[in-house]
C-alpha cells in the first residue's frame, strides 16, 4: 500500500466513516507492516488526544462570547452562598487577633446587658435596717413585708451611714428608713432629694402611712 | 504576577469585584469548552454548561493557586459537563430515558472496565497552553487548507464529508491532508517529551 493510500484510509477510519471495504484493506496492510502499524497507532493516539484535548487548549486563550449580563446575578448569588460566614477580617495584626478582640467585645457586651437586666430586675426600693431599737423588728407592720422592697440589716452605724451614701445601681429609685429620734420616716431618692414623713403613734396608721410613702418611692423622680 | 496573586486571594477571600472580573474572564474560556466537538451542544445549552461551571467553581477556588489552574479546570469542567449533558441526551434519544445494566450489555457479563478517575484524567493549565502552543506551531507549518482542515474538524467537529465539500476537495484529499498533518503535530509534540508524557498519561 503506498503512503497516499494508507493516510486516505487512516484519516477515514480515525474520523469512523471508513466502508467495511476500508476497513479491511487498512488491516491487511497493518498486519503486513509493523513499521505501518505503529505509524497508524502513533496517528491514532494524536488524534485522540487532539480530537478531546485541543478543543481545550483553544478554550483557555478564548475572549468571546461575553459574559451575558443577565447572568451575573446567579453568579454572584453562587459567591455569596459560598462565601456567607466565611468573610476575612483583615486587620494590621492579622485575622486571629481581630477576631479575638470582636469576640472579647461582643461577650463583654452581652454581660452588661444581662447585668443592667439583673439591677433592673432587683427591688426599686431599698430599706435599712440598723439594730432593734431603730426598726420595728418583726413587728407585723414592719415593711419587710412589702413587695418591691429590699431590706439592708446593718450591725451597726457605721455601716447604716455607708449604705446611705453608697453606689446608686441601675433601677434603685430612692432608699428608706426609720428614724426612731424623730419618729419620721426617710426617703433618700436616687436624684439626691431628702424627704422626711412624720409617723403618727397609732400603729394601725402609722403601717398606712408607710405603705402609701414606699409605693410613692417605688416610681422614680426627675 | 505579585497582581495576580493579589487578584487571586481576593478571591479566595470571596471579593465580589474580583469575582465579577474573574467571571467575565472565564466565561468565554467555559463556553467555548461546553461547545466542545464531542459534545454537540446548542449555543443555549452550551451557555447553561457554563454558568453551572462557573457556579460550581466558586466552590473550587481555595483548592487552587493561580488563575492558570482556574482557567484550567473551568474548561476542563466546562468541557466534561458538555459532553457528559450529550450523553444523557443522546441516551435519552436512544432508549427513551430507560436504562440498562452495564454488566448486561458486556458479552458473558464480564465486568466492565471503570472509567479513569477524573484527578487523573485532567491536564493542567500549563499544560493546555503548551499544548496549544505546540499545535499553532504545528499548524502555521502546514499549508493553509490542511491547517483550516485538521483546525476545523479536530477543534471545531466539523464532519470528513462536509470539510470535502466547503473546500471543493475529493474525500481522499481530506483524508490525506488530515493524516500529514497529524504526522506533523505529533513530530512538534514529541519535541515536548514532559508534554507528550502528560497527554498519554492522560490516554490511559
Amino acid at each position: 500500500m503506498d503512503t497516499e493510500r494508507f493516510d486516505e484510509l487512516a484519516a477515514k477510519i480515525l474520523a469512523d466513516c471508513a466502508s467495511t471495504e476500508e476497513r479491511k484493506e487498512c488491516d491487511q496492510a497493518l498486519s503486513k507492516s509493523p513499521e505501518l502499524k505503529k505509524e497508524f497507532l502513533q496517528m491514532e493516539e494524536t488524534y485522540r488526544l487532539l480530537r478531546e484535548q485541543s478543543p481545550l487548549a483553544s478554550a483557555m486563550n478564548t475572549e468571546e462570547p461575553a459574559l451575558p449580563e443577565y447572568r451575573l446575578e446567579r453568579l454572584r448569588s453562587a459567591v455569596t452562598k459560598e462565601f456567607r460566614g466565611k468573610e476575612k477580617v483583615s486587620g494590621p495584626q492579622g485575622f486571629p487577633f481581630w477576631r479575638l478582640i470582636r469576640q472579647l467585645t461582643a461577650s463583654l457586651a452581652v454581660l452588661m446587658i444581662v447585668g443592667v437586666l439583673y439591677m433592673y430586675s432587683l427591688p426599686s426600693v431599698e430599706i435599712g435596717m440598723v439594730p432593734v431599737e431603730t426598726t420595728r423588728g418583726n413587728n407585723p407592720t414592719s415593711p419587710l413585708k412589702y413587695p418591691g422592697v429590699a431590706t439592708k440589716g446593718f450591725p451597726d452605724e457605721n455601716g447604716f451611714l455607708r449604705w446611705q451614701n453608697h453606689f446608686w445601681r441601675p433601677g434603685l429609685h430612692a432608699r428608706i428608713w426609720v428614724d426612731e429620734g424623730q419618729d419620721s420616716l426617710v426617703i433618700l431618692r436616687r436624684n439626691g432629694t431628702r424627704e422626711e414623713h412624720p409617723l403618727p403613734e397609732d400603729p394601725t396608721r402609722r403601717l398606712e402611712i408607710i405603705k402609701i410613702i414606699i409605693n410613692s418611692a417605688q416610681t422614680p423622680v426627675r | 504576577m505579585d497582581d495576580d496573586r493579589q487578584w487571586f486571594k481576593k478571591l479566595q477571600g470571596g471579593d465580589r469585584d474580583a469575582w465579577d472580573e474573574a467571571f467575565r474572564e472565564l466565561y468565554p474560556c467555559a463556553f467555548s469548552a461546553a461547545r466542545h466537538p464531542l459534545a454537540a451542544l446548542d449555543t443555549a445549552e452550551a451557555e447553561d454548561v457554563a454558568i453551572e461551571t462557573l457556579e460550581a467553581i466558586v466552590a473550587k477556588v481555595q483548592d487552587l493557586g493561580t488563575k492558570n489552574e482556574l482557567k484550567a479546570l473551568c474548561v476542563t469542567m466546562a468541557s466534561r459537563a458538555a459532553i457528559s449533558r450529550h450523553r444523557k441526551l443522546s441516551a435519552l434519544k436512544r432508549g427513551g430515558g430507560q436504562t440498562e445494566s452495564l454488566q448486561e450489555t458486556m458479552p458473558n457479563g464480564e465486568p466492565r472496565p471503570e472509567p479513569a478517575d477524573p484527578k487523573t484524567r485532567q491536564l493542567a493549565g500549563a499544560e493546555l497552553h503548551e499544548l496549544q502552543r505546540v499545535l499553532t506551531g504545528a499548524l502555521s507549518e502546514l499549508d493553509p487548507v490542511s491547517s483550516t482542515l485538521i483546525r476545523q474538524h479536530l477543534m471545531d467537529g466539523t464532519g470528513y464529508q462536509e470539510l470535502a465539500e466547503q473546500h471543493g476537495v475529493p474525500l481522499g484529499t481530506v483524508g490525506v491532508k488530515l493524516s500529514r498533518g497529524l504526522k506533523k503535530i505529533r513530530e512538534k509534540l514529541s519535541l515536548s517529551p514532559l508534554l507528550m508524557k502528560e497527554l498519554q498519561e492522560y490516554l490511559r
